[in-house]
């Protein structure tokens, strides 16, 4: 990132979009070029350390470590990649619905908003993950219904003050109906902020979901979600250190990965 | 300031109403019966006579507005239910593991400002030099770290390889200061960049132009002036997390096996303690709300901008309504 030919806004966005998308096609296709089961139990091969057969150790019952953090890769970054996706969408939609709208509708939006943020969102996400039950699907649910105020409020902001330019006038005079008002006009140029803040939110998202998994409330063992393969190794920390290394390594990662990109949209 | 505040406080009330029947309804979250759930824990089919008496004596037999008004008139005399596993007041419980919670936010938000505000200065003195940098690239690394991950760290270096301090802790001193650790670690990144971005802004300031060329010395100007205007935008974010935190980090507290609300509430979920999980929400919720309150008062009185935004605000709002 410091390297000077990478200090031209364009060439770093380029260059950190290719590694997201690296990033994500290896996620998908990693799986195919596995040495091991991730699933495999090997009760003669346990908590071994990184070795040249198992390149980053064995678990607590033989499993490969690698093989797992490959396998999970998609789960825990697709997953963070639909709540983005879905909060940004819902919040889009009700927030520019509210302020082109205006009068009672942008009142009871709003206050649904305001209700909506009175709760600390951890103490929310997880209460609502925990009683809609363990899975990757309802800690997805959980975590959309937390998370899509914060573009709602963007976007309304955006919308009213996108409504009052002239282009919007000059639309309307010419005789364009409201729907194409709205998304011809208006959606399109109140855009830029929010596709800025969802991208700074994929990292927050990937954590918030490596949480629910480590707290047992998201993907249900034995499947290999980072989150929930750190909840397993910790409890071996002192015999296999390596079991929470490196899948805390592999969040790590992959949030700073897209923190860059998130930074270079900006 | 003072319509301001009550304006405030009058628009709590609509919004603790919402907030009080998401709360209740988190129980019709779940699929299947609770009662049902919560009888065959065990393993085993309930008995349809025991999940009758069950729901007979929960009052779950009655229609859902009905339930929720008798929920709400109870917890307006201070009567939360009692919690279905210890069959204890879920009040009383919440407050048993409250204190703990108090403590360890206090002290991560104390320890942080105490590290981060010095730090902050730094890199901002330092601007674009290598100290700034370094500080940069840690606290990047550090934003991206998920807490738990901080936490297992630092019990692997100091309980496990030092043997300094307790893996388990049970809320006495030498407990709280993992916990303590691992959230101020998580929560300096920010803080840093904060307070190194309004250092930097405050620097460019006209006055601190002019104090300088009245030969004021730079360290006065900058503890003295530039990081005086900066504090109620600090402290604003110190007391947006303590809302979030006084929640219980529910993910450090289990780590660190600290007794606190946030791992208790965890627990609650998971053993489908649906009064103690309702009790829960809507009292973190109340509080999350109140010191959010209190945070914008405070920061409306500690930097006039602000106080001279709302009281224009008021004043126009005063003469549309007029």
């Amino acid at each position: 990132m410091k390297r000077k030919r990478f200090n031209s806004p364009e060439t770093r966005f380029a260059f950190w979009s290719i590694v997201v998308l690296l990033l994500l096609v290896f996620a998908a296709a990693g799986p195919l070029f596995m040495r091991h089961d991730p699933l495999e139990v090997n009760l003669a091969q346990v908590n071994m350390p990184p070795c040249g057969e198992y390149l980053l150790g064995t678990d607590y019952i033989g499993r490969c470590i690698l093989c797992r953090l490959i396998r999970g890769a998609a789960r825990s970054i697709y997953s963070a990649l639909i709540v983005v996706a879905l909060t940004f969408v819902i919040g889009t939609f009700i927030g520019t619905l509210s302020g082109f709208f205006g009068g009672p509708l942008d009142t009871l939006l709003m206050r649904l908003v305001d209700s909506f943020q009175a709760f600390p969102s951890m103490v929310f996400t997880i209460a609502v993950a925990g009683m809609l039950g363990i899975g990757t699907k309802n800690c997805i649910i959980a975590m959309t219904v937390i998370g899509w105020t914060g573009y709602a409020r963007l976007a309304r902001s955006q919308v009213l003050s996108v409504k009052e330019r002239t282009f919007v006038s000059a639309a309307r005079v010419s005789g364009c109906s409201t729907p194409q008002i709205l998304l011809r006009t208006i959606l399109p140029n109140s855009l830029s902020p929010l596709v800025v803040s969802a991208s700074m939110h994929i990292g927050s998202a990937i954590l918030s979901f490596a949480g629910l998994s480590f707290l047992g409330l998201g993907t249900a063992p034995p499947f290999p979600e980072w989150g929930a393969m750190l909840n397993e190794g910790r409890q071996r920390l002192q015999i296999a250190p390596w079991a929470v290394m490196f899948p805390g390594l592999a969040i790590l990662l992959v949030v700073m990965i897209m923190g860059m990109f998130g930074d270079s949209i900006k | 300031m003072k319509h301001y505040m009550i304006k405030r406080i009058i628009w709590l009330v609509p919004i603790m109403f919402v907030v009080s029947i998401f709360s209740f309804m988190l129980m019709y979250l779940s699929p299947g019966d609770p009662v049902e759930i919560f009888l065959s824990k065990g393993g085993d089919v309930p008995a349809p006579a025991a999940v009758e008496a069950m729901k007979e004596r929960l009052g779950l037999n009655e229609p859902i507005w009905k339930q929720y008004t008798t929920w709400i008139t109870n917890i307006m005399h201070g009567d939360f239910g009692s919690s279905i596993t210890s069959g204890r007041p879920v009040l009383s419980e919440i407050l048993k593991y409250f204190p703990n919670t108090l403590r360890l936010t206090f002290m991560s938000i104390g320890l942080t400002l105490l590290i981060s505000i010095p730090l902050g200065i730094l890199a901002a003195v330092k601007e674009n030099k290598a100290t700034d940098n370094l500080i940069r690239v840690v606290s990047f690394i550090n934003s991206a770290m998920p807490g738990f991950f901080v936490a297992l760290i630092l019990i692997y270096i100091f309980s496990v390889k030092l043997r300094l301090l307790p893996t388990i802790s049970t809320g006495n001193a030498s407990g709280i200061i993992l916990p303590t650790l691992a959230l101020t670690i998580c929560l300096s990144a920010s803080y840093v960049r904060q307070v190194r971005a309004a250092i930097i802004k405050e620097m460019g300031e006209e006055y601190i132009r002019m104090a300088r060329a009245r030969g004021i010395r730079e360290q006065s100007i900058l503890l003295g002036s530039a990081l005086k205007r900066t504090m109620p935008a600090i402290l604003t974010i110190a007391g947006i997390n303590i809302g979030h935190l006084l929640g219980g980090t529910a993910i450090i507290e289990i780590v660190c096996t600290y007794p606190g609300v946030g791992r208790q509430a965890v627990r609650a979920i998971a053993d489908r303690d649906y009064p103690m999980v309702q009790g829960y929400v809507l009292l973190m919720a109340v509080i999350f709300v109140v010191v959010n309150l209190i945070v914008d008062v405070l920061h409306a009185h500690a930097d006039p901008l602000v106080k001279r935004r709302i009281l224009i605000e008021n004043r126009r709002s005063r003469r549309t309504q007029a």
